[in-house]
């Protein structure tokens, strides 16, 4: 009988163990997300679009997870000012939402996890906040005692605050800068500061895409996973690290013509991408189909910047890639061209 | 005999190769004036039921080769006048009157804003350009499929959506007045600007741009976009380059001022609107002031006429429109410089309108 117990709790073990172990939480499918929108009955509604990665499959929730009244459908009218499982932050007042925490957002307020940082044009200074809580007040925005207009923040885990911006001036003055603050004595001060004077010439980008602010669709966001920012200048993505000034260049024309050999990116304007994302380690990035039928592409990339695939998004269905560019799974849906990355 | 066998053998092959890249060339250069004869047959065929024609141009500006085609993009120019004396004889107008009058509409704002619409029309008795750019797919056997290239937002739609329909101009017009019943006796706040000035706006984009269609040179090395940069107003506005070629909104922005839309000094103020999102240079920028300051309304394919705006969706471009005659509608734009370029009805546009009366 007690050989039989042993036996029994011996393979409940191995069952256990084989079960839970950690190796097999990392073999969990990623899930990769992004936002499409459908027009239906005078609403336009957004939808969460999960692709599988590994799987190479595609599902679309059918709940809508926010809905508008059918105006126009600019960018600027439809995409969010922040979106997470734990935040849904708006730019207008929607007409139905089913995230949990829905809130219509100012343009002076950025997101980042649970902290949102206020900026005041005033003042030249933010507060930050942890949820509800007050971290910092009228902490400085300047560099070189020129004043910073902030695009993007973050916060590490020594709870340091990062901030991109530019400064103030003219087109030829103005330059983007990188400040992290610590905190001592219980006040926020400068502890490290970057400027970056040649990267317009270095990576051959134009000064008016630079990091904007407030109350257009936002060209930077934050990778959580190394604490950088991803700086979408429209036909080049780099990457700037707060801590040492670092930028690294993630994705330009060059790179997608031969991940996508198939697509003509002959354009008649200056834009490439029209947003850049970065989630769980993944980053991502929105083009238009060009020369194509009406349509846009989300491409993915690993941490690594290996292409691992795409999803064209256009009026009839949506059709997901692999890294060889052979369709792998479809919806047959239509949708606007507009798609979303949330965070 | 090794010797004889050996220089038949290079003697054929030589032949048979020069003869291939003779068929090749041959093939190709009968395919290209195929091309150009099938498009110039197409713009012929297209607009002569509704306008006079007169110098047609008709070039290949892009070849890409693929396996299975070769895609020839050709560039179109022509100059068009309308056949039609009066606005009262276009498909469009005759079917505004129609409705009213099937539907017995008295309300003087409906008969108001109509005979504003007519007024308002862009209609010339002197020739205009035309210029639009279609694409080419031709296989290798031959056969080819023609497409409209959308240079607003690169896009490549059906031929058909640019056919000229007296039926669908005329049930057009009979829609306008239908849209404008059901917004009759909505509030409307007064926006716009009263004292601008759409015609010198369009001017000012037209005398610009030049249609150019080889690239520009910084440096001596070739930039990639199509710009004609001697034509610009230099002088007034002077290129520097951290513009780096990208000068859509700089273009609609020096227009609207051209027709009287005052600079706001920091807020909209080339170069030094920083604070404001660039809002004079930066399409999101740009929009943004223009709507949140009242110049901008919302508006239709149909009613955007000349001095107004065309705006992709995704705020990547922004151009000037410069014709509305409601036959065809055209824009004028920077970056890759067009001038009087045709558009359709797309839902990839947005379409504002500075207002000059409530």
């Amino acid at each position: 009988m007690r050989k039989l117990i042993v036996i029994i709790l011996t393979t409940l073990l191995i069952f256990c163990l084989g079960g839970c172990s950690p190796q097999n939480s990392e073999i969990e499918p990623i899930q990769q997300q992004l936002v499409v929108f459908q027009e239906k009955e005078k609403q336009v509604s957004a939808y969460l679009l999960q692709i599988d990665i590994d799987a190479m499959k595609l599902s679309l929730n059918q709940d809508s997870l926010f809905s508008f009244e059918n105006t126009q459908n600019s960018k600027s009218n439809l995409f969010p000012r922040f979106m997470t499982s734990d935040l849904l932050a708006l730019r207008k007042t929607p007409l139905t939402t089913n995230h949990k925490n829905t809130i219509t957002a100012e343009d002076n307020t950025y997101f980042f996890e649970n902290y949102s940082f206020e900026y005041d044009k005033e003042h030249i200074s933010f507060s930050l906040y942890q949820n509800t809580i007050l971290l910092g007040d009228e902490i400085s925005l300047t560099h070189n005692n020129v004043d910073v207009r902030p695009s993007s923040f973050l916060i590490d885990e020594n709870g340091n605050i990062a901030v991109l911006g530019m400064t103030s001036g003219s087109l030829i003055d103005t330059e983007l800068v990188c400040l992290l603050y610590s905190k001592k004595d219980g006040s926020y001060y400068i502890e490290r500061s970057f400027d970056f004077p040649n990267i317009w010439d270095d990576f051959d980008i134009t000064k008016i895409q630079s990091p904007n602010s407030g109350n257009v669709p936002t060209n930077v966001i934050v990778n959580t996973k190394d604490k950088t920012f991803l700086y979408n200048e429209s036909t080049k993505i780099l990457e700037i690290s707060p801590y040492n000034g670092n930028i690294k260049l993630i994705l330009d024309e060059k790179t997608v013509n031969t991940d996508l050999p198939s697509l003509d990116t002959h354009r008649e304007f200056y834009n490439l991408f029209i947003d850049v994302g970065y989630q769980d380690g993944y980053y991502i990035a929105t083009i238009p189909a060009f020369n194509s039928p009406v349509g846009s592409y989300a491409l993915f990339y690993n941490h690594d910047k290996k292409f691992l695939g795409s999803v064209l998004v256009e009026g009839n269905s949506i059709t997901l890639f692999n890294s060889e560019n052979k369709e792998v799974d479809k919806i047959s849906e239509g949708f606007y061209h507009l798609v979303f990355i949330p965070s | 005999m090794t010797i004889i066998l050996v220089s038949a053998l290079l003697i054929s092959t030589l032949s048979f190769t020069a003869y291939s890249l003779c068929a090749t060339v041959e093939a190709n250069t009968m395919s290209k004036s195929a091309v150009l004869q099938t498009v110039t047959n197409w713009l012929v065929e297209n607009y002569d039921g509704f306008y006079h024609l007169k110098d047609i141009q008709v070039n290949i500006i892009r070849e890409l080769e693929t396996d299975t085609h070769i895609k020839y993009t050709v560039a179109l120019s022509c100059m068009t006048k309308l056949l039609v004396a009066s606005k009262d004889e276009l498909p469009f107008v005759k079917g505004l009157y129609d409705e009213v009058a099937s539907q017995k509409i008295v309300e003087p704002e409906v008969i108001s804003s109509m005979t504003s619409f007519i007024n308002s029309i862009d209609f010339s008795d002197d020739y205009s350009l035309l210029n639009l750019n279609l694409v080419v797919m031709a296989d290798y056997q031959g056969k080819m499929n023609m497409y409209y290239q959308d240079a607003m937002d690169t896009k490549l739609y059906s031929l058909s959506l640019l056919e000229l329909d007296y039926t669908h101009m005329y049930q057009s017009g009979k829609n306008y007045i239908s849209n404008l019943l059901s917004s009759y006796g909505k509030s409307e706040v007064t926006r716009g600007y009263s004292l601008y000035d759409r015609v010198a706006a369009r001017d000012y984009a037209q005398q610009y741009t030049g249609n150019y269609v080889s690239s520009c040179y910084d440096d001596g090395s070739s930039c990639g976009f199509l710009q004609n940069r001697l034509l610009w107003n230099n002088s007034s506005y002077p290129y520097i380059s951290n513009l780096k070629h990208a000068d859509c909104a700089d273009l609609v922005s020096q227009s609207m001022a051209a027709g009287g839309i005052p600079v706001d000094s920091g807020l909209w103020d080339r170069f030094n609107d920083g604070n404001n999102n660039w809002a004079w240079t930066y399409v999101p920028g740009l929009k943004y002031y223009m709507v949140n300051q009242g110049y901008w309304d919302t508006s239709t394919f149909a009613a955007a006429n000349a001095g107004n705006i065309l705006l992709w969706s995704d705020e990547g471009h922004v151009a000037i429109i410069t014709l509305n005659d409601t036959v065809t509608h055209r824009f004028t734009a920077h970056t890759n410089d067009l001038d009087n370029y045709q558009f359709f009805d797309s839902t990839t546009y947005d379409y504002y309108t500075i207002k000059t009366s409530p």
